[in-house]
Order: structure tokens, then sequence, then C-alpha cells
């Protein structure tokens, strides 16, 4: 019998140690390393909207109303949002009410101070029957809860006016056809970022670009959540959301995994501890939006990506990519996503000559492959809902 | 940028600010900040004749600008290339995050005009409303000048106000009064040029 054991014990030993040569040879298991880019013709993967193309949520490509923009929030939330049960898909459109060379002054082409130049609208799609449906002038930046509510922000005014801070309040629709109740006390530079539960968390826009995190737990219910910080993901549980810390901000950058119930700090991960493996040296800064799936997130890095794990209340750094173009001028990768294997990461990138592409890397094999270039205004943008939580 | 291509761009200015004016009925001021790093940039203002276009006076001073080199990215880019307007110039602005002397810019949308919307942008540094200095803690204070890292900013100009006085902010404020003197709200016409 104890022979038996021990020839048990030999194989058990032998199998671990194929498997870990295994995972190493064939590239099954995460390794911080500089990837290699190679360009490719296929299709964009996942579920995209460029322009005015929704493809990867129904059978075939939709064609969308208007193309889906939001110059106000930019890459801060995303560009359209799909309902939790798939019916919907919530969608930012913007109407320039005048052309602007924006690399000129606004005032060598006549503009003012106050001047409206543009609105931003919110539409609802239909996935199913196509129906389009746009909400009030002047609003933005949705998120779905579980049930089904829609919350977004809605303009005091509807335009967007030169070199004027577009102020707005927290709205939530239990579903898309009813009335829409105004969840903040007054008027701010919100962003909605998602649900965790039934919370709602948001981002207030101050002077200087300064945004601080808060927790909507219902009307007139707001509370700090994270005091300047902007959100990198939250918890596919929603009791928890990722933050990033400024440079500008603090001498001791870090991400933070706080709580959403009180705000509390549960765990740390510094910059100074995110090495890039290619230069050796840490990474200057760590920035959302990005994807958290099972137990990993994924982040946008100024020298490629991250990868963290998020387990018994502990941060901890599963991976560091190096992308040498996203350490260029304007070359950073944007909204970053895990496929369903967790193995797959998809993002985007701006290029030269106001174009961008897809990025879609094997985080394994360390290999991305770049799709192909297209104008700036049909990014392959990802359509996704940071929300988190029932 | 070699000291040939700056000679180059500043030549683009003196052209392309033939037409602006509002100093005085001869002389225009406009900032330029060339950007090569987000804590070692470097923003001139400049005097300029504007019957022949030469630059007739010019101070320049190190400068920082955002924490990262994505000029599309809210909070982190630096500021994203191209003319600007003046809004305003304050010696005793008193915002929430911004304090002391600044110059407020226009709104710029990045990347050309294909991308975020930024805006609420100065120029400033890191002092209080009545110009010194808040140090309370041993760490990073938003209204002290502790170091170099003080040149990150989460998008705005940002210039120092560092020993020995006068600080490059106070140099920088002296000239502005010295060639132009506005304060309060007003509109300097195509006055900041990013490069």
């Amino acid at each position: 019998m104890k022979r038996i054991a021990l020839l048990g014990s030999a194989l058990l030993v032998s199998a671990a140690v194929l498997s870990i040569h295994l995972v190493t040879a064939g590239g099954t298991g995460a390794r911080s390393g500089r990837v290699a880019v190679a360009q490719t013709r296929a299709a964009p993967v996942g579920a995209t909207v460029r322009g005015r193309v929704l493809s990867g949520l129904g059978k075939s490509p939709a064609k969308l109303e208007l193309a889906a923009s939001a110059p106000l929030a930019g890459s801060l939330v995303p560009v359209a949002v799909p309902s939790p049960d798939g019916v919907y898909v919530a969608y930012n459109t913007w109407r320039w009410k005048r052309d602007v060379d924006w690399y000129q002054s606004l005032s060598s082409q006549g503009i003012q101070t106050g001047d409206a130049l543009g609105t931003p609208v919110l539409h609802v799609r239909s996935l199913g029957r196509g129906k389009d449906v746009a909400l009030e002038p002047g609003t933005f930046s949705a998120a779905w809860r579980k049930d089904g509510a829609l919350a977004y922000v809605r303009g005091e005014q509807p335009d967007y006016r030169a070199n004027t801070p577009f102020l707005r309040q927290v709205v939530v629709r239990s579903a898309p056809d009813t009335a829409p109740a105004v969840w903040s006390s007054s008027p701010a530079e919100y962003h909605v970022l998602g649900w965790a539960g039934q919370a709602l968390i948001v981002a207030q826009q101050f002077e200087g670009e300064s945004i601080s995190l808060l927790v909507f737990d219902g009307p007139g219910s707001a509370r700090p959540l994270a005091q300047n910080a902007s959100l990198v993901a939250i918890s596919p549980d929603g009791s928890s959301a990722l933050v990033d810390e400024s440079p500008a901000d603090t001498d001791a950058p870090a991400l933070r995994l706080v709580s959403v119930t009180d705000a509390t700090e549960l765990a740390r991960a510094p910059f100074s501890t995110i090495v890039d493996p290619a230069t050796s040296t840490p990474v200057a800064w760590v920035s959302g939006p990005g994807d958290w799936l099972g137990d990993r997130v994924v982040a946008s890095t100024s020298t490629g990506l991250v990868v963290l794990r998020v387990a018994g209340g502990r941060l901890s750094i599963e991976q560091v990519l190096h992308v040498d173009s996203a350490t260029r001028p304007n070359g950073r990768l944007w909204e970053p996503r895990f496929a369903d294997d967790g193995r797959t990461i998809v993002t985007w990138t701006d290029l030269p000559g106001a174009q961008a592409a897809q990025i879609v890397c094997d985080r394994f094999a360390l290999t991305c492959t770049k799709g192909a270039a297209v104008p700036s205004a049909n990014a392959p943008r990802p359509v996704y809902d940071e929300s988190g939580g029932n | 940028m070699s000291t040939r291509s700056c000679s180059v761009l500043l030549a683009a200015l003196i052209a392309m600010f033939a037409f602006a004016g509002e100093a005085s009925a001869t002389t225009n001021v406009f900032f330029a900040f060339h950007r090569y790093g987000n804590t070692n940039s470097y923003l001139t203002i400049n005097l300029q004749d504007t019957n022949s276009g030469a630059i007739i006076g010019q101070r320049g001073f190190r400068a920082g600008s955002g924490t990262s080199t994505d000029e599309c990215a809210l909070r982190q880019g630096w500021l994203p290339a191209g003319w600007y307007d003046l809004r305003g110039h304050f010696d005793y602005y008193n915002g929430s995050l911004i304090k002391g002397r600044v110059w407020q810019l226009s709104d710029k949308r990045c990347n050309g005009g294909s991308g975020q919307l930024r805006s609420e942008l100065f120029i400033h540094s890191e002092e209080t409303s009545d110009e010194g200095q808040y140090c309370p803690t041993a760490y990073d204070d938003p209204f002290c000048w502790e170091g170099d890292s003080d040149y990150y900013s989460l998008g705005c100009i940002k210039v120092a106000h560092a020993q020995p006085y006068p600080s490059d902010v106070g140099r920088l404020d002296a000239t502005w009064d010295s060639w132009d003197g506005r304060h309060g709200y007003f509109t300097g016409y195509s006055a900041v040029f990013v490069s």
C-alpha cells in the first residue's frame, strides 16, 4: 500500500512538472513581457460600434440612426451600452450646430464664449425590432441596472456652449419608456459610470479636469466614494470598485480597491510596484476604464496593459504587458476588455492622421494583432457596461 | 525639438499672428507652449510688434502638462495641440483646486477635433489664492510647490512657484503685467499656441 502511495505521489509530481512545462511552452500561462504586434485584415472582434455600425450583438451588423459619439465624455464612459437582458443598446450621439476647426482658436472662427456648438442626445435602440428612440436633448453617459433601469445625465440646457461648463443632472428611468427621475440634488459636471448593485457610481468633474467619484443610493442621496480618483472597474458582484489615482494629485499614486458600501480602502497597489518588463521601471500611470472578469481586472498603463488579480480582499499584479505603440504620443490603449476566455484582451488605439484601430492581444502568447486603420470618427469602440451586482 | 525647428516654429507663429493685437495698438502678447514631456516642456511669453510681426521680447520657463502624452485623455493627457483663446487672467484666483496667478484657456477638442473635449484648463502653479504657499504635510500638498513632480498636472500648463523668488510664476505674471496688463475676464484672441 505504501509503495502504491509513493508511486501515486511520484506520478502526481511528474504530472505537475509536466503541466508546468506545457503551460510555459504552450503559451497558456500569464507572464509579463513585451508583446509583438502584427497587422491583420480581420474584422473587428467582439461587440463594437464604429460610427453608425453596431456589430457583435446580433446576427448581423445594424445601422444606427446616428453615429455613436460622446465628445463631452470621451473614453471616460462607453459610447454604447447594452442592456443586461440583451434587448436594448443605449448609445451616445452628438449633433454639431456648426463646423469647428478645433486646431484653430474659436475666436478666429467667429465663435464667442456661450455660443451653442452642439447637442448630445442619448438614443435607445431595440436590438430585435430595430426601433430607435431618442431621449431628451442634452443627454449622454448611460448605465443599465440589472433590473432594466437606465441611468444617464441630462443637461440643464440641451446644448454645449463654447467655453461654458455643461452642467447636468443625474437621472434614472426605471425602464427606457418610463419618465426620468432626477437623482442629483444640484447640477454639476457628472458622468454616469455604472451601477454597483442598487448603488450608482458617478464621476464629478471639476475645474482643471479633476475628478472625484460619488455613490448615489437614490434620489438626493449622494456620498463620496473616492476623491481625486477615477474608475477602473466595478466588481462583478457590485461590492467594490477599483479606482486609480493620478501622479498629479499624489506623490505615491496607486490603484485602490474600495468598498462601495462605505468607501473604505480594501487593498492598494502602488504604481511603483507595477514594473514594465521591457524597461524595468515602474509605469507612470494606470487608468480606466478597464474590465473586471471573474477575479481579474485589465487596465491601460503608460506602457501598455496590466492584469491584476483581486482575491480574498487582496490586489496582486498578475501580468504587465509592454506595447511599444502605447508609449508614443496619442498612442495609449483605450477601454481594454477581456474576451470571455480571459486570455484575449480587446482594446483600441488612436493612430497618426486622425485614425484609429482595434488591437486584439493573446496575453498568454504575448502577441497582438492590429486591425485596419479607420477614421477616428469610426474608431472600433467596445460596447459594454461597467455595472456589476444585482 | 531642435533649435532650428524652434526657430521655424517661431517664424510660423510670427506670420500667423500678424492679424492679432490686444496689448496696445502696436504690440501683441501671446504664449507658446512646446510639448517635450509631461514635466519638462517649455512655455514662452512673447511680445510681438503687430506691424512688422517681429518678436521684440520673450521670456521662457520650464513648464509641465498632464501625466501622459495622449492629448485625448481626460484628466491625464497633456494639453492638445493648436491655437487657444485666453479667457482671462487673475492674480488672486480662488477656485477649489486652482488658485493664485492663473490664465484661463478656451475649450479644445483633441486630436484635431476627433476626440475628447478638453475644458476648464489653465496656466497656473501650486500656490494659494494670495500667491503664497500652504505646505501642511510632508507629502504632496496641492497649494505647495515641493519639486519637479509638481510639474505634473491633470491637463493644465504648470509653471513653478519655487525659490529663488521671484519664482517662475512670479516672473511670468510680472512680464504679463508689463507687456499686456489685462486682468479679469476678457478674450485674448488666439493668444496661446500649443505644439
